[in-house]
């Protein structure tokens, strides 16, 4: 182990009992951790974006004045400047350009990479479930197949309904449920199971985490015993 | 209509009679010089009358009987009849033959003065009678008077302008047939009582006939009254109306068939005996007369005492009682339990007379404020305000809903002991259990990524994009390290970009030795868009040229794509912002168990050709077990962790039960 990994094995010990020590209802200690965490990860992130685009994109171009590229990468810079000017005057209005802009192409890439993205080929996928040729399987019936074409849009319909059914639930009759309250139960049955797929996943990458770390600590301790 | 004699005056002169307004007599010429008179001063007599005059005057007033003392005459005519009856017939009118043969027949048959003593101690006992109803009589005003005060007093602050409550005005609504009796008694009632009022409102609440409706066989002086004095005294006049019974009374008509009745020798005994009885009977019959006059009185008060308000809870006749009970001597006693008897009964009769609805009227009618200040009387609802406020203020400070952290010490201890038992059972499993290889099946999802990893051949590119945390390295990086391997073994062309700047310094050591380096992509999702979609002009280099070192074009020539991230959000908006941009390229992924159930719909759409997600999927790569964790200890921490899940879940169950049986008691 060199000098270095050592250190950095040191430094990364006593960070961890800095964040066990929260267990002892200690603040001190583990708010010096989550500062340390936030302030080195926030000065990495600062160097690295004024090496790999501040000084490259807007500051270079700038060397080749009068050139085309030098005033297209005007526009940036004037942007760059009218947003940081907010910093200074919260009331002015010219700083919403850059905001307005940002936002406004960001929305119409949401929508259109949500619709063009995700619900298309989700929809086109599900009607694919139907195809003739993946519900037989040699001129017989894949029961298999049309099971899970089945079961796929009675969760998409079921989890939409859900959705829609959620809001008209508190103009309903609580004590008179209908069909349609059932099929919203059967909806939130396919979102409870997706969320505790995400729960487990969770689990096991913190545990996945914990397990690696304390082993690299054991390991630590193996070399000097 | 004015006397005459006011309008005349005698002469002094002559006598003649002349007008007040006559300056000289018309007879003989004397003037009237008074005519100045100013009234209210008397001229002297001396200037008027002469002393001749003066003396003829006293004269005449001396020799006037009328104007000698009664006593005087009272004690002549006892003790000197003769003389006292010679006296005033020189100078009245001759008396009646009648009158002077009773007089005469008197002296005969009573020469001591027996029956003449006998008629003055009736006469006493009369007065004795009629004190006592008068008494009783003043009794009956006075409660009157009082009860009649006590109902124009104002119950409350809110009255109109007539000077009637709201209450009573409510009530009026209400009853308007019963109100206008109310006028009438309380109309009556301002007045004093008069003898003819009491005897008709006696009458009308007994129900018997007016006097002028009586029969006329029925007359007031017939002797069958005397044998039937109850009937006679109901059918009695009013202004004949008493409680004595009418033998009682010393009529010449009853004295002269009591001595038709009776010897000379037993005139004294009989006077006396009858004189004992009748103040008896006298007295019994007072009290029966009072009695009905309560009866009267207890009726009339119960119909006004449906508006009363301050008499709804007490009786008035507790109020006669009480005074009655304290007026009447000892004797009277027997008479006054009599007449509670009566008086029950009487409420028994009376009693249907007051509705519910009336009964619920009295009761949310307002209490009696006799001695409370008017300032001081609140309504009903500003009472129930006071209230609630009162309470408002007694839960001022009191906590109604419990805080979220009120049992942190308990949590926090459980926290620290969960924690430290999940982290002493890994730290045993790593000591003392060997490792060993996972034994997870393989995952559809993982063997297409597999599959489509294995149709890369050599000389085909594939664009690596790093966007994972040093947080989940651990998951990742040994699945990007047999990635890199097999990569390399093929002799994959491989470009590795990232938009996370931790990557840069995070998976430096994974490409240590090889000749691809970490390339930042500014603008994060954004940046990759411009780069998938713009096309590179030739007259002018973009700054994002500037920023990319090498070829800016990096989707150029590549067959796959291999994104490495432990953000299914990433993955994501990769598929819906890159992807339809370069719908050519194989898309896998490499992933942690996070973000694999996010990426199921797009591996069915067959938008990713397949994915590994974590330990779960190393087998598949062929991950040896010394690069990834200790399955046991990550076996043994699920089981714990499941454990901890399970008695929460029971816990929780077991709490909300509690709860649900409070709110079901409460």
């Amino acid at each position: 182990m060199s000098k270095i990994d050592l250190i950095l094995t040191l430094a990364g010990l006593l960070m961890s009992l800095m964040v066990f020590s929260y267990f002892l209802d200690d603040k001190l200690l583990f708010g010096l951790a989550m500062v340390s965490l936030v302030g080195i990860s926030a000065g990495f992130a600062v160097l690295v974006l004024v090496q790999k685009v501040f000084l490259p994109m807007a500051i270079e171009p700038l060397m080749d004045f009068p050139q085309i590229s030098a005033l297209l990468a005007l526009i940036p810079l004037i942007l760059a400047i009218l947003l940081l000017w907010s910093y200074f005057k919260k009331s002015s209005k010219l700083s919403g350009i850059p905001l307005g802009i940002i936002l406004g192409m960001v929305s119409a890439l949401l929508i259109f990479g949500l619709a063009r993205g995700t619900l298309a080929p989700q929809l086109l996928s599900l009607v694919d479930a139907f195809d003739p040729a993946k519900m037989t399987t040699e001129g017989l019936p894949n029961w298999s197949g049309i099971f899970e074409a089945f079961m796929v849009l009675a969760g998409v319909l079921a989890v939409l309904f859900a959705f829609h059914h959620r809001k008209l639930n508190k103009k309903q009759d609580p004590f008179n449920p209908s069909w349609l309250d059932s099929l919203s139960g059967f909806g939130q049955l396919f979102i409870g199971i997706t969320f505790g797929a995400v729960f487990v996943g969770l689990f096991s990458t913190s545990l996945t985490a914990l397990i690696a770390y304390l082993q690299t600590l054991v390991d630590f301790v193996k070399l000097w015993i | 209509m004015s006397d005459p004699s006011d309008e005349l005056r005698i002469c002094p002169h002559c006598g003649q009679l002349n007008s007040v307004y006559t300056l000289v007599c018309i007879n003989c010429g004397q003037e009237l010089d008074d005519i100045f008179e100013i009234e209210g001063l008397e001229d002297s007599p001396t200037e008027s009358l002469d002393e001749q005059s003066l003396e003829t005057v006293l004269n005449a007033l001396d020799e006037n009987p009328l104007l000698s003392p009664e006593e005087k005459n009272v004690e002549n005519s006892g003790e000197d009849s003769e003389a006292e009856s010679k006296e005033p017939s020189d100078e009245e009118e001759p008396l009646p033959s009648w009158l002077n043969k009773i007089r005469q027949r008197a002296k005969e048959e009573d020469p001591a003065g027996d029956l003449a003593k006998a008629g003055k101690a009736a006469d006493e006992k009369r007065e004795q009678v009629d004190e006592a109803f008068d008494q009783v009589l003043r009794r009956i005003r006075e409660s009157e008077q009082s009860k009649a005060g006590r109902t124009r007093k104002p119950e409350s602050n809110l009255v109109d302008e007539n000077g009637d409550p709201e209450w009573l005005r409510r009530i009026r609504e209400l009853h308007p047939n019963q109100e206008e009796s109310l006028e009438d008694s309380s109309a009556a009632s301002d007045d004093e009582w008069t003898d003819e009022e009491l005897e008709e409102l006696f009458r009308k609440e007994l129900g018997l006939p007016k006097p002028d409706e009586l029969p006329e066989e029925a007359p007031l002086e017939n002797f069958e009254i005397l044998d039937e004095p109850k009937q006679a005294e109901e059918e009695i006049a009013p202004d004949d109306f008493h409680n004595i019974p009418d033998e009682d009374i010393p009529s010449p008509w009853t004295l002269t068939t009591n001595e038709e009745n009776e010897t000379p020798d037993d005139t004294q005994e009989t006077a006396s005996s009858q004189m004992e009885i009748e103040n008896g009977e006298a007295i019994a019959e007072a009290e029966k007369a009072e009695d009905d006059e309560r009866l009267a009185e207890a009726v009339e008060h119960h119909v006004i005492d449906d508006f009363e308000l301050d008499d709804a809870e007490a009786s008035p006749l507790a109020d006669n009682e009480e005074s009655d009970a304290t007026n009447l001597p000892e004797v009277e006693e027997a008479e006054r339990r009599d007449y509670e008897e009566e008086q029950s009964e009487n409420e028994d009769v009376s009693q249907p007379l007051i509705t519910e609805f009336e009964k619920e009227e009295i009761d949310e009618s307002p209490q009696p404020t006799e001695d409370i200040t008017p300032d001081l009387i609140l309504l009903r609802d500003q009472r129930d305000r006071a209230r609630i406020l009162n309470e408002i203020i007694s839960q001022e400070g009191r906590r109604s809903i419990p805080l979220p952290h009120e049992n942190k010490n308990n949590h926090r201890l459980g926290s620290i002991i969960l924690s430290l038992l999940l982290i002493l059972g890994i730290l045993a499993t790593i000591l003392f259990m060997p490792n060993s290889s996972p034994a997870f099946p393989n995952s559809p999802t993982a063997i297409a990524f597999a599959e489509n990893l294995e149709t890369l051949s050599e000389g085909q590119s594939v664009l690596l994009v790093l966007d994972y945390q040093a947080g989940s390295r651990n998951e990742i990086e040994p699945l990007l390290e047999k990635l890199l391997e097999s990569l390399e073994t093929k002799n994959i062309s491989l470009r590795v970009v990232t938009a996370n700047p931790e990557n840069l310094w995070l998976s430096a050591k994974l490409f240590a030795g090889s000749p691809s380096e970490i390339e930042f992509i500014p603008g994060g999702i954004l940046g990759y868009l411009s780069l998938a979609v713009a096309e590179k002009p030739d007259w002018v280099a973009l700054p994002m040229d500037k920023a990319i070192k090498t070829d800016p074009d990096i989707f150029a020539g590549l067959s796959h794509l291999i994104l490495v991230s432990d953000s299914s959000e990433f993955v994501r908006s990769w598929m819906e912002q890159i992807s339809p941009f370069q719908l050519r390229l194989n898309t896998s992924v490499i992933t942690t168990s996070v973000s694999a159930p996010m990426l199921s719909p797009y591996f069915a759409s067959g938008q990713i050709k397949g994915y590994v997600a974590g330990l779960s999927d190393a087998k598949t790569l062929g991950v040896e077990k010394d690069l990834l964790v200790n399955q046991r200890a990550f076996q043994v921490g699920t089981l714990l962790m499941i454990l901890v899940l399970l008695l929460g879940i029971i816990m929780k169950l077991d709490e909300d039960s509690r709860s649900n049986a409070e709110r079901s008691t409460e």
